[in-house]
């Protein structure tokens, strides 16, 4: 299947378009100011955050306007990303049955198509807490447009929303950067080698390579 | 100093309002101008700039009459305040020794948290300087050994200000003297506000007062169980992360072999 020119697995292939890299990065930027606009608004212990911003009134403005950027991209995250990231195939059970490779053996798992079963999961999680934390948050916002019950509400459950996400993302970091080296170069110039692409998204590949012939 | 507290011993209230105008006055807060509703009741509700005020309220007196039912209502200073279990900025709520709840306006963001979380929704936002504003017990006066203007004001001796345990005494000493459906409210909820009301009439029967005020499940379960969850994930996240990587090292691609065998 490889002739000469595709030998090198150092060869390098366009795996994200630009306006992917662009939504991710709103997407990512915003979720991150965020999480520390938030746990700074959260913890009184953490208030060297509001010092880091200008203050608190400073802190409240940068998680309001995130959260507008973060609601934006969030959709357009959503969209763009669908057909990868929430259908789900017979490969994808194995591939959670095989714990991906990253827990248990790493024999028997099935090869990736663009999103491997765990970034399909990690879609979905995103996909909900973004709706759920744009709700809550716009409600929050504005807590003398809605009924006292509502807004009470709301507050847990955006919470909940840090305390189902927070865990998750670190892990996306982590597992994007340091533990599947050339993976955030995916992201940055959009281009991965025939090595990483082998190993992380065989399918993917050789579909690749089937319209690319 | 000793814990202070509030008697509104209502059976003696005449709805004269000059706890209200004492208030605008001590605290420099402007009148409102206001619309005339068919009620004798004025300002309508609390505000930024109506700390206290007496709720009118005509009520069915059983004989084919009416009778007035007045309420002087402000915050309750609660022992244990939703409010300040809200507020996201250190020190903007806090308690004095006194039992006195305040917001510093000074560090209020405006983000509104503590207006819903309080059980009475006493907070107020005013729209011009962004901040909440509420009583402040007086806070000021009580420093200088004065009651708040509110009970210096009051002819009638609704307003009684004294030490906590003694005004907690003389409520429910003056319920017993009343008797019928009287009650004795605050001191039970809340952690026990620091002001009391003697109620002439069962608690429901009042506009806007909530029948057993307290804290609601779910701000509980935002600060207590919730908040403490989202730090757990946060570093159960990078624990995670980490050991992994000690444990069972990266995944890296074999750039040797052409792409096209990596096990």
């Amino acid at each position: 299947m490889s002739n000469g020119a595709k030998s090198s697995g150092c060869e390098l292939i366009e795996v994200t378009s630009s306006f992917e890299r662009l939504v991710h990065w709103l997407f990512a930027g915003s979720c991150i100011l965020l999480f520390i606009s938030g746990f700074g608004l959260m913890y009184h212990t953490l208030d060297f955050i509001a010092r880091l911003f200008g203050g608190y009134h400073a802190l409240k403005y940068v998680h309001n306007i995130s959260g507008l950027v973060f609601a934006v991209s969030g959709f357009f995250a959503a969209v763009t990303w669908f057909k990868d990231g929430a259908l789900f195939t017979a490969d994808d059970i194995k591939w959670i049955a095989t714990g991906g490779g990253y827990l248990g053996k790493k024999d028997g798992v099935p090869e990736s198509g663009r999103f491997n079963a765990g970034q399909k999961i990690y879609y979905l999680l995103k996909a909900a807490t973004w709706i759920l934390m744009s709700l809550t948050g716009i409600i929050m916002w504005f807590p003398f447009s809605f009924s006292r019950d509502l807004v009470i509400l709301c507050y847990p459950l955006h919470v909940l929303g840090v305390a189902a996400l927070a865990g998750a993302v670190i892990m996306h970091i982590c597992l994007g950067t340091f533990i599947n080296p050339g993976t955030i170069q995916s992201m940055l110039s959009g281009k991965c080698t025939r090595a990483w692409a082998k190993l992380q998204h065989g399918k993917w590949l050789k579909e690749y390579d089937e319209k690319n012939r | 100093m000793s814990e202070k507290a509030m008697l509104v011993d209502l059976s003696k209230c005449t709805g004269c309002r000059g706890c209200q105008v004492a208030c605008k006055n001590w605290n420099g807060l402007p009148a409102e101008t206001t619309v005339n509703k068919g009620s004798y009741q004025n300002p309508p509700d609390l505000s930024p700039s109506t700390f206290t005020l007496i709720r009118f309220q005509e009520m069915d007196d059983g004989k084919g009459g009416l009778k007035w039912l007045f309420r002087n209502d402000k915050c309750f200073h609660c022992g244990d305040p939703g409010c300040l279990k809200a507020c996201p900025v250190p020190g903007c709520i806090f308690k004095t020794p006194e039992g006195a709840v305040i917001i510093d306006p000074d560090k209020c963001i405006g983000c509104k948290y503590c207006y819903h979380t309080c059980p009475f929704s006493v907070p107020q936002f005013c729209s011009k300087s962004e901040k909440m504003y509420k009583c402040t017990f007086c806070y000021d006066r009580q420093a200088d050994n004065l009651p708040p203007a509110c009970a210096q004001a009051c002819p009638t001796g609704t307003l009684i200000f004294g030490d906590k345990a003694d005004i907690y005494k003389m409520a429910h000493k003056r319920v017993g003297e009343i008797g019928g459906s009287a009650s004795v409210y605050g001191d039970q909820y809340v952690g026990g506000t620091h002001v009391v009301y003697v109620l002439t009439e069962p608690a429901d029967a009042y506009d806007k007062l909530p029948e057993k005020p307290k804290i609601a499940g779910s701000v509980a379960l935002w600060k207590d169980v919730l908040k403490p969850l989202s730090m757990v994930s946060l570093l159960g996240g990078v624990g995670a992360g980490f050991l992994y990587y000690i444990m069972k090292g990266p995944k890296r691609p074999d750039l040797e072999e052409g792409g096209d065998s990596h096990e």
